[in-house]
């Protein structure tokens, strides 16, 4: 009986240990990553980068890849963003953004610039000529596949909707590469797509550059951009700054089991800080062309 | 049962009924992750009336005038509502008017103060500054443009309110 009771007295005390406690759940926060060509495509070069933030930061950071037509409906349910120059510049007026750090690709760092390309050997050499031309232009909230091509046209005394024969928009997702085969196989006269693009299908050998000429050339102007929205913490953001402008093409972060070179995965060459007047040259260019945020109805 | 068995259910007796008690008194798990409070910003959530969803839905759509419709005859019913406020001072916004907008701000904030507090889901203060800051620059084109001072004296008032209540603070 004696011995019954010990044991009872030692199962009850073990039992009434209390297991470890859980580690302490990391704060969550949401960045919204803008789709460039395709949801898959977006979060499998920018996802790494969430992780690598989550771990520099000690928070939890969820990617959510979202449509530029959709993006500031869903702005207020984000923390950071991740989008182009035009989308910030409306979420900057519109939304209470603020800019954290422009990202280096290409050949011109942060910037990039919007041209209108034509196969070589047609006979045009200025924006002047596409009069009566049909045109394919990129996603229509692209600062350097829309906006920037629409500038263009309208300094060179055309207007889109009357002086060219049409123009219309590739369905679907990669919408810059449907734009230059688009133009490369004759489907259209001209088209509208980003200087960077160009240099990206160069590099990677799927555009021989000389079977295509740059009719014209935009401003360059600021590419994409990190934000961070009105609910983010300051003290995150600050943090959020030094880390992005720290990363360096050796950082690396292991993801699904495999180590991935952070800025070689996204693409990019790296972070640069911004300042919000850095985005005025895309400012005037949105009121020049009645884009949003100054677009009047 | 001699003295030590007795000793041994009454210790036992005593842990199970400290044990029961301390469950009882137990507050939640403080380990659970609880949800960022995601920004409830007028009816975006689908929440509130469905005249506001709906024109904020309008105004994501870039249907500014029938959005503007919405809002105001939603004002006119419910003239306190501040959250259709906010959402006016948006349209106002995407009117290039931001003295209108700067208007409107104020007077949500005067029905929810929450609106300039950061540490809270209705936080404004981003939207805010920048109509502060196109109001200021509009006030100051206007006046140089001739308009007298006394005309633009509700908006200057409007503007440094806000900035007063969304920068005023000493932390």
């Amino acid at each position: 009986m004696r011995t019954r009771a010990c044991l009872g007295l030692m199962v009850v005390s073990l039992a009434g240990c209390p297991s470890p406690a859980p580690p302490p759940a990391r704060p969550h926060v949401r960045m919204g990553f803008m789709i460039c060509n395709s949801r898959d495509e977006t979060l499998q070069r920018f996802g790494p980068l969430a992780v690598y933030l989550g771990e520099k930061l000690g928070v939890a950071v969820e990617a959510v890849a979202l449509d530029t037509v959709d993006f500031t409906k869903h702005v207020d349910t984000l923390d950071f963003t991740h989008t182009n120059s035009l989308l910030y510049v409306i979420m900057a007026r519109l939304h209470g953004v603020q800019v954290v750090a422009g990202e280096k690709a290409g050949n011109q760092g942060i910037r990039t610039q919007g041209a209108i390309i034509t196969q070589a050997q047609r006979p045009w050499t200025n924006a002047a000529d596409l009069r009566g031309a049909t045109l394919a232009f990129g996603p229509a909230l692209g600062p350097t596949s829309y906006m920037s091509q629409l500038d263009i046209l309208q300094k060179a005394g055309l207007d889109p909707d009357t002086d060219l024969a049409s123009y219309s928009f590739p369905p679907g997702s990669f919408k810059h590469e449907k734009v230059v085969y688009g133009v490369l196989f004759g489907k259209y006269d001209a088209g509208a797509v980003p200087l960077l693009d160009l240099e990206r299908m160069t590099r990677s050998g799927r555009l021989d550059p000389a079977d295509l000429k740059v009719l014209a050339l935009g401003e360059p102007i600021p590419y994409c951009t990190v934000a961070a929205t009105q609910r983010a913490d300051p003290a995150l953001v600050r943090q959020l700054r030094e880390t992005l402008l720290a990363l360096g093409p050796a950082d690396t972060v292991a993801v699904d089991g495999e180590t991935v070179k952070v800025l070689s995965r996204a693409n990019v060459d790296g972070y640069q800080g911004v300042h919000d007047r850095d985005y005025d040259g895309v400012r005037a260019m949105a009121k020049r062309t009645n884009m949003p945020p100054y677009q009047r109805f | 049962m001699d003295r030590l068995d007795a000793w041994g259910v009454g210790v036992v007796a005593v842990l199970l009924g400290s044990a029961a008690a301390l469950n009882a008194t137990q507050p939640p798990d403080a380990h659970s992750t609880t949800p960022r409070g995601v920004a409830v910003l007028t009816p975006a959530a689908g929440q509130g009336p469905a005249a506001l969803t709906r024109a904020r839905h309008l105004m994501e759509a870039d249907s500014v005038t029938e959005a503007e419709r919405l809002v105001d005859g939603h004002l006119q019913a419910h003239p306190d509502d501040a959250a259709a406020h906010v959402l006016r001072a948006e349209l106002w916004m995407r009117r290039q008017d931001p003295l209108a907008a700067v208007l409107e701000y104020r007077r949500a904030v005067l029905l929810e103060p929450d609106y300039l507090d950061r540490r809270t889901p209705l936080y404004q203060g981003g939207r805010m500054k920048t109509a502060m800051q196109e109001g200021t620059d509009e006030v100051a084109r206007r006046q140089a443009a001739g308009t007298q001072p006394e005309q633009l004296k509700v908006y200057r008032q409007a503007i440094h309110s806000l900035h007063k209540r969304l920068e005023g603070s000493c932390g």
